[in-house]
């Protein structure tokens, strides 16, 4: 069932909410105009995620390429947003929807920066390409037994399409011969240690924070909500000791909690029970 | 006057074959060296241009006002200038060994403060110590220490550091300039 975040439900309309609710309930009950549903749901994710981009722009709206001309330096940033903070991060759809939204950013960025330029058009069209044929599987899956998989193959083609427009930037970036930033991870004088984080079962919630600030809130008995962070797949900079909770699924045993540390650069994978 | 001091400026940067040149030569290029060997107070490369610039105005300054200085009034002060270097190059050695940490490899050198924050005071204790602290903050020494107190360890490091290296450089100079004014003296019959 589609979920949408009680605290961020006031930007998003009645309309869009039944529209919504009307796509899902037709792949519930495996109707066929198979087209029509996935042009539907393409159409209101992008609404959706144009929303959130012009409501925020210092998080999910934040800008995502820009050229600085003095300092001969192109800044880009691809980093995924967390995926349970338009949809319930348990939502099928939260996958697209989060890529809609990165490709929404750099799209309205790349559109005002280098408007005349065409090295970004195709990959990022090949990135809504592959959003699409995600929504398109999903939106006409009978049954749970195959979703995962469906998933698995939906976040691992879209990171594909992503890649290449990241290289298409580089490619840019190296012919003008400008300086390559990709946005720094807002963070302390220490840049970190790169490390891949892989989260089994993928759309498992992983919440972390600093080990200083975790035991900041046990001391002063302050609540932990507002403290966590989303753990993100992929590459993320990392350094020292952190404490995480990992929301399972309640058949893998529930939540876990735990405390890991980063000296060097590697790999991390947070699965039910046991990390390693 | 001041077109003959420059003149020996110059003869001094242009020469390679005197020790003394070659020397002073060389203390501008040690603080850009520091760049690459990352010892500099940070942020490195800020520390070791300004302190190359200072390096050279302070060269300056000894050719232009103390040239015609006399021989034992600049004797005194290139044994003042030399005492300074070795007292401010043991102060910053001690500062930089109590408050300057590296996270790891890689990774730049983090200044400390004096100062523990309240808040992180509060869940110090034996077994939790501030390096741990700051080890379970990322390394980000402002969420363990108060601004103030990272602010002037980073002042005092960083003043050191220059005055140090000044003081080397106004002790060579002065040595050059002595050297030059002997090399003119008529040989003794």
């Amino acid at each position: 069932m589609l979920m949408v975040n009680f605290s961020r439900s006031r930007r998003i309309s009645w309309a869009f909410s039944l529209a919504t609710i009307f796509c899902l309930m037709c792949r519930a009950n495996g109707q066929s105009s198979p087209g029509a549903n996935t042009e539907e749901t393409m159409s209101l994710l992008r609404k959706l995620a144009d929303e959130e981009i012009v409501s925020d722009d210092r998080f999910l709206g934040k800008t995502r390429f820009a050229i600085d001309s003095k300092a001969n330096s192109v800044l880009y940033d691809m980093t995924p947003v967390p995926l349970g903070l338009v949809f319930s991060d348990s939502d099928p759809l939260s996958i697209p929807m989060e890529a809609m939204i990165r490709t929404e950013a750099l799209k309205r960025d790349l559109q005002k920066s280098v408007p005349t330029e065409n090295f970004w058009i195709i990959p990022l069209a090949n990135v809504q390409g592959s959003i699409k044929k995600c929504v398109d599987s999903l939106v006409h899956l009978k049954g749970n037994s195959a979703l995962q998989k469906k998933e698995a193959d939906c976040s691992a083609d879209i990171a594909e399409q992503i890649d290449h427009l990241d290289l298409s930037i580089q490619t840019f970036a190296k012919d003008r011969k400008s300086t390559l930033i990709q946005r720094p991870v807002e963070r302390g004088p220490a840049v970190g240690y790169k490390v891949r984080v892989s989260i089994e079962p993928p759309r498992a919630r992983v919440k972390f924070m600093t080990l200083l600030e975790y035991k900041k809130c046990i001391n002063s008995h302050t609540p932990l909500t507002d403290q966590w962070n989303d753990m993100v797949e992929g590459d993320v900079k990392l350094i020292g000791r952190y404490h995480y909770l990992a929301e399972w699924p309640t058949e893998l045993n529930g939540p876990e909690e735990g405390n890991f540390e980063i000296r060097e650069p590697g790999a991390i994978t947070f699965r039910p029970n046991a990390r390693h | 006057m001041a077109v003959s001091q420059l003149r020996e400026f110059g003869e001094v940067l242009a020469d390679f074959r005197q020790l003394s040149s070659v020397m002073l030569k060389g203390v501008f290029i040690v603080p850009m060296a520091t760049i690459w060997l990352n010892v500099a107070p940070p942020p490195v490369s800020v520390t070791s241009v300004s302190t190359s610039t200072l390096e050279l105005l302070a060269a300056i300054w000894v050719f232009q006002f103390w040239y015609k200085t006399s021989e034992p009034l600049l004797e005194r002060r290139m044994k003042i200038a030399i005492l300074s270097f070795a007292l401010g190059l043991i102060c910053f050695l001690f500062l930089n060994q109590s408050f300057v940490v590296s996270p790891g490899s890689g990774q730049g050198r983090i200044i400390e403060g004096f100062n523990v924050r309240p808040d992180v005071a509060a869940v110090l204790n034996s077994n939790y110590r501030v390096e741990d602290a700051l080890r379970d903050s990322e390394y980000d020494p402002q969420k363990v220490w108060t601004e103030q107190s990272i602010a002037i360890v980073k002042n005092v490091l960083l003043s050191l550091w220059i005055f140090t290296f000044i003081c080397l450089t106004v002790s060579l100079t002065i040595f050059v300039v002595l050297q030059k004014r002997r090399s003119f003296l008529p040989a003794e019959a």
